[in-house]
């Protein structure tokens, strides 16, 4: 076992497979041997599908990692545990069977997570134990003796911190030495859990340990059934406010500086129809989003901090109850909590959900979650029309409003699943959750995953904003108004056109044809609705400064009727085409498809419509 | 003259992205005929086993 195998690359790469249950740290560890940035949280259920990565060793040895979502058993129980086990086992259709499972075990969890090592121990491959967490197991006083615990089990086993990279050297160098034999299987009918525990009792002293005091004090606050749901809606409440609070200076600035380059750009530029292109398709489209992008940040600074805290899984436990009331369960909590950074992750994440009814509710609700590409729209709307003042000396209006849309989301979530679930009972079992440990959140990784939105969000302003908006641009300029025309010029073009052909259909939930226009490339990304508002307002208007003032222009233009009524249609419409066709994929079914883009179009055009008359009789 | 050319540049390779979006295989069809054929995978290159999806860029969708 101490030979270092020489380097040959020629050899074919080693298949590694990281296995082990959820929230271990597999994810992690992934990340610091293969460079990669796959999502990781501190809960269970994050991994979906496998991930594969490479990595070279010290050494030299080339190896192909795979990172399998969490289990813990090799009976699987959901579509994500189907993948583990069938490619531990050698059943996948695509994967062949693993040279090696490096099996993931957090050190402070051994009586869960060595169960699961022992069973793994009867598929006969050869298997390296990595002891995860080893800081978090100091920092509560667990000692562990790793080489005892090696001799017992008959397989090596290093220690490891997946967070650092430091964390992770005494695995690359067991990566390079000779594979281990594949260890004798435990005899038919061992009673694993006598075997952990006599393990565990040998070689550990977390029997005398009494536990993480701190942690139960938190639960009995965060899981009280009284106070915890109080605790839940002030954290989401506060949250919302900062969004509109915090983000304010750096949006004007941003927007002083989106001003100030257009000008440095456009100034040596004749008019014409470079110039349109550039103010008006361009900085206009661009400009309008790339302001909301400090928004975007502090609502994912949250969804990042409460998801490393470790405070998330104790909120799917607070909901179970109310889940219960949508005929679902505490399950369907984490894909639909994922839905609100965007449907296509939390729609994944429904694999987790055994029962295939509560899978199939939670994917057709998932879209009813406000998801983060909503935020500029709604953003935009609420500075126009809603005043920018304080109710009760506290709280701001517009946190106020933003917080009631998302409000108003989730329970048309709740009734719309109890709508669909009537009459049928649910066999899924019930919701037996592991609660991971209270962590601080960590500022490199908070960092790391702001940067991660950040330049996710400026990349898609760059390529797919962008792009749109050039080509709205041409058809909103395209053909020129014929001579002696005395309307706009951007009537009589062919975007101008598809905008009043839909005028008829729109017109009863108070659109006008700018909104219409802006609808179609909004299905591509529902963010791109705002630039294409601020190209088609843009040259409709005769200055170039139009395109970066598009909040006081809506306010002229539209009646606040018109503004809460789009409000009210994009809570619900699934103006998403990657969502729709991610539901095809995990459904496979276009029936189904076909069926949520109609009920969610039909409640959006119900809402709008509502919204819009309910607004017009109560502003006269 | 040289405004509209390069406006039409910019329009039609707008046109193209969205061609390329919409229909990646026909795309990538087109792409290998002309002699620019689809990039050979790295070794340590992701594949997140959706169905060739690169929407990721190695981090949650989108």
């Amino acid at each position: 076992m101490d030979a270092v195998v020489s380097p040959d690359p020629a050899t074919k790469p080693l298949r590694a497979a990281l296995v082990g249950n959820p929230n271990c740290g597999k994810t992690s560890l992934f990340n610091q041997l293969t460079g990669s940035r796959q999502k990781v949280a501190n809960y269970a259920g994050v991994t979906v599908e496998r991930k594969e990565g490479a990595l070279t060793t010290p050494g030299g040895r080339k190896i192909r990692l795979l990172d399998l979502p969490g289990a813990y058993s090799l009976s699987a129980t959901s579509p994500d545990e189907d993948v583990t086990r069938d490619v531990c086992t050698g059943r996948h259709a695509v994967e062949p069977r693993p040279d090696l499972i490096i099996c993931v075990v957090s050190a402070t969890n051994l009586a869960l997570h060595l169960r699961f090592l022992l069973e793994l121990c009867q598929i006969g491959r050869p298997i390296m134990v990595v002891l995860n967490m080893m800081d978090e197991a100091e920092r509560i006083g667990l000692t562990i003796d790793v080489p005892g615990l090696a001799s017992a089990l008959g397989l090596p086993v290093v220690p490891a911190i997946s967070l650092r990279r430091s964390g992770v050297t005494h695995l690359l160098e067991a990566l390079d030495r000779p594979d281990p034999p594949p260890p004798a299987p435990i005899p038919e009918g061992a009673d694993l859990h006598a075997e952990v525990a006599a393990l565990i009792g040998r070689y550990t002293n977390a029997l005398s340990l009494r536990g993480d005091r701190l942690a139960d004090r938190l639960d009995r606050w965060f899981l009280h059934p009284v106070w915890g749901p109080v605790i839940l809606l002030v954290v989401l409440f506060f949250m919302f406010q900062t969004v509109f609070a915090w983000a304010q200076p750096v949006m004007d600035a941003l927007e002083a500086g989106i001003t100030a380059l257009g000008e440095i750009l456009l100034s040596p530029l004749p008019q014409g129809l470079l110039r349109s292109l550039l103010a008006d398709g361009v900085i206009a489209g661009a400009g309008t989003v790339i302001v909301f992008l400090p928004q975007i940040l502090i609502l994912f600074l949250w969804i990042l901090a409460l998801e490393e805290s470790g405070y998330l899984p104790r909120a799917a436990f607070l909901l179970d109850r109310i889940m219960a009331l949508a005929g679902l369960s505490g399950r369907s909590f984490i894909p639909l909590l994922s839905s609100f950074a965007c449907a296509i992750p939390g729609i994944m994440a429904a694999r987790t959900i055994q029962n295939p009814r509560d899978r199939l509710v939670t994917i057709l609700i998932a879209p009813l979650m406000t998801c983060s590409a909503r935020l500029p729209v709604y953003t935009l709307l609420i500075a126009a029309f809603v005043p920018h003042r304080t109710v009760g000396g506290i709280f701001g209006l517009q946190g106020l409003v933003l917080f009631a849309l998302y409000f108003v989301a989730i329970v048309s979530g709740i009734v719309a699943a109890r709508l669909m679930t009537r009459g049928v009972t649910s066999d899924e079992h019930p919701l037996l959750l592991e609660l991971p440990p209270y962590r601080r959140p960590n500022l490199r990784s908070l960092a790391l995953g702001l940067w991660q939105r950040a330049v996710m969000f400026l990349s898609r302003v760059g390529t797919i904003i962008v792009s749109l908006n050039v080509l709205l641009w041409a058809l909103s300029s395209f053909p020129a108004p014929p001579a002696g025309a005395t309307g706009s010029a951007i009537d009589y073009s062919l975007a101008g056109m598809i905008g009043h052909w839909m005028l008829p259909v729109f017109a009863p939930v108070g659109f006008n044809w700018q909104i219409c226009v802006s609808l179609i490339p909004g299905l591509a990304a529902r963010e791109v609705a705002v630039s294409a508002l601020a190209t088609v307002y843009a040259l409709g208007a005769t200055e170039d400064s139009a395109a970066t003032q598009l909040t006081p222009l809506l306010s002229a233009h539209w009646s606040m009727a018109t503004a809460f009524a789009l409000l009210a249609w994009y809570v619900y419409a699934p103006q998403c085409i990657s969502t729709l066709a991610v539901m095809r994929r995990e459904t496979r079914s276009l029936k189904v498809v076909i069926g949520a883009a109609a009920y969610l179009f039909g409640l959006a055009y119900a809402a709008a419509f509502l919204t819009y008359h309910a607004t017009l009789a109560l502003t006269g | 003259m040289t405004e509209t050319l390069i406006v039409a540049f910019i329009v039609l390779a707008a046109m193209l992205f969205w061609l390329g979006r919409l229909f990646p295989a026909g795309a990538a069809g087109f792409r290998s005929r002309i002699g620019l054929g689809s990039r050979v995978s790295g070794p340590g290159e992701i594949r997140k086993g959706c169905d060739n999806c690169r929407g990721c860029k190695g981090g949650g969708c989108h």
